[in-house]
């Protein structure tokens, strides 16, 4: 009997099932540690944003803007050009600060903007990869059924030919009893029947001498009371 | 069901599988791949799918990080402080040469009032001397030669007493005079000790308000400069922020943060 499921078509869709199977196990399996891939994918990235090195540059500047303007500002007094009070100092030192605050916040903004993005990033990527393996996990759910379905299929064939097999068999057995004459009872005579050109009557122990239409997996009950089984191969198998 | 060639296909991918077939086992390996029910992605790691996936969504993000460089490049930011400042002195000097003017204006006024103050009080005083010393000799004389009356009337004009009583109304005489004359030199120096400590109190008012001027003038200066600045840095921000645009920039955050340093 396992020989008649050894179809191409069964195995194929019983390999592509395990396979989708596997595969959607897989995703299943990797998606908890996608966000942290995601996220170290994301930091990559941001490596190559030129913002980082520019809010650093623009930091460095508002560092060394306020000593330097300090400095200037000790030289206006000690040349005389200028003696400010120490009011005076502060107010333009604040003016200074301010200045160089602004670049600073643009770019702040910008790296706020980068980075909230990376969280956005990520949490969309999960989303995709999320969608991915639902796809995968519907892909092994339809391989599943195509897999069942070919062998409900296979299942449904067999029992059909078993059944036609048995007719046959059954309506040779009435024949044979109902005529009692043992004209057309006889093995060669069902034989001659099914196959008038190249029957011959089976020998003790061996197979029948026929191909039955049924096709393979045809089963048959010599006088012997022994059963055969008609293989893919055109022989027939003792199978009882 | 698509084949592994057509999946390649219909997703517009066709340069990905020529790719993969001039790669010797790559081909091979996608489809089995394909096959085990991983799709096209199959092939990949879970590191791999990842950058995959980030790949795909950073294109604007990347764009914009090149259009950032891209601006830096472009537009270096330069802000010419000496231009600044002239623009900053041509605003405020005028009024602080009408304040310095009228500072200096009190000050020589008040100079020369003490000058002239001086100039009065020694005039004063050398007509005072004058009236004094015309006056004093008058009564001298007069004395003198009431007291030679006397004598010569008691025919004593050519004794020794007229002589010695001639010459101690002299004397008298001349001990008032240089009494007088003291007090005057010394009202004199008094006035213009008055003068000279009047101006050089003035001369360091005048210093001390030139010098505060000036201070609060360069401060001024500075501060608006530092002004110029922040407005010029603010309005390259805001270029920048343009010129960078979606996803980074755009909100009305940014634009409202550089806005308000305008």
């Amino acid at each position: 009997m396992a020989d008649s499921f050894s179809t191409p078509e069964l195995l194929s869709a019983q390999q592509a099932s395990q396979s989708a199977t596997q595969a959607a196990g897989d995703a299943a399996a990797n998606a908890f540690k996608m966000p942290d891939l995601l996220r170290q994918a994301v930091s990559e990235r941001f490596k190559e944003s030129p913002l980082t090195g520019q809010f650093g540059t623009a930091a460095q500047q508002f560092l060394t803007a306020i000593p330097q303007k300090r400095t200037e500002l000790a030289n206006l007094a000690q040349t005389g050009q200028a003696v400010l009070s120490p009011n005076q100092q502060q107010s333009i030192l604040a003016g200074t600060r301010a200045a160089n605050l602004v670049p600073l916040i643009s770019l702040n903004d910008l790296l706020q903007s980068q980075f909230g993005a990376g969280s956005d990033l990520v949490n969309a990527g999960t989303g995709a990869y999320n969608a991915y393996a639902t796809g995968l996990q519907n892909r092994a759910t339809g391989a599943r059924q195509n897999y069942e379905d070919v062998l409900a299929q296979l299942v449904a064939q067999q029992e059909a030919k078993q059944q036609e097999a048995q007719m046959e068999l059954d309506w040779f057995k009435a024949r044979k009893e109902g005529s009692g004459s043992g004209v057309g009872s006889s093995l060669a005579d069902i034989l001659a029947l099914l196959n008038p050109q190249g029957a011959t009557q089976a020998s003790a122990g061996e197979g029948p001498q026929f191909s039955p239409q049924t096709g393979p997996g045809t089963g048959y009950e010599d006088d012997n009371g022994i059963l055969w089984q008609y293989q893919a191969d055109g022989t027939w198998k003792q199978v009882g | 069901m698509a084949t592994f060639d057509q999946s390649y296909a219909e997703t517009g991918r066709q340069s990905e599988l020529d790719a993969l077939r001039a790669q010797p086992g790559a081909y091979e390996q996608a489809k089995a791949a394909w096959e085990s029910g991983g799709g096209t992605s199959g092939g990949q790691s879970p590191e791999q799918m990842a950058q995959s996936i980030i790949d795909a969504m950073m294109a604007p993000y990347k764009a914009a990080f090149d259009r950032a460089k891209q601006f830096e490049k472009d537009n270096p930011f330069f802000f010419d402080e000496m231009l600044a400042r002239s623009s900053s002195e041509e605003r405020y000097d005028p009024y602080y040469e009408a304040e310095l003017k009228d500072f200096v204006s009190g000050i020589e006024r008040r100079r020369s009032a003490s000058v002239q103050d001086e100039r009065r009080v020694l005039q004063e005083l050398t007509s005072q001397t004058d009236d004094y010393l015309g006056r004093t000799k008058r009564q001298l004389d007069q004395a003198v030669k009431a007291s030679e009356e006397g004598f010569a009337g008691a025919g004593l004009f050519f004794s020794g007493d007229r002589l010695r009583k001639t010459g101690e109304m002299g004397v008298e005489a001349g001990a008032q005079q240089r009494t007088f004359l003291r007090g005057q030199q010394y009202s004199g120096d008094t006035a213009q000790i008055a003068k000279e400590r009047s101006l050089a109190d003035l001369m360091a008012t005048e210093a001390t308000g030139r010098r505060q001027q000036t201070a609060t003038r360069e401060t001024a200066l500075q501060t608006d400069v530092e002004q110029q600045k922040k407005e010029e840095k603010a309005r390259y921000e805001l270029e920048r922020q343009q010129f960078i645009g979606y996803p980074l920039s755009g909100g009305s955050q940014s634009f409202t943060d550089m806005a308000s340093f305008l």
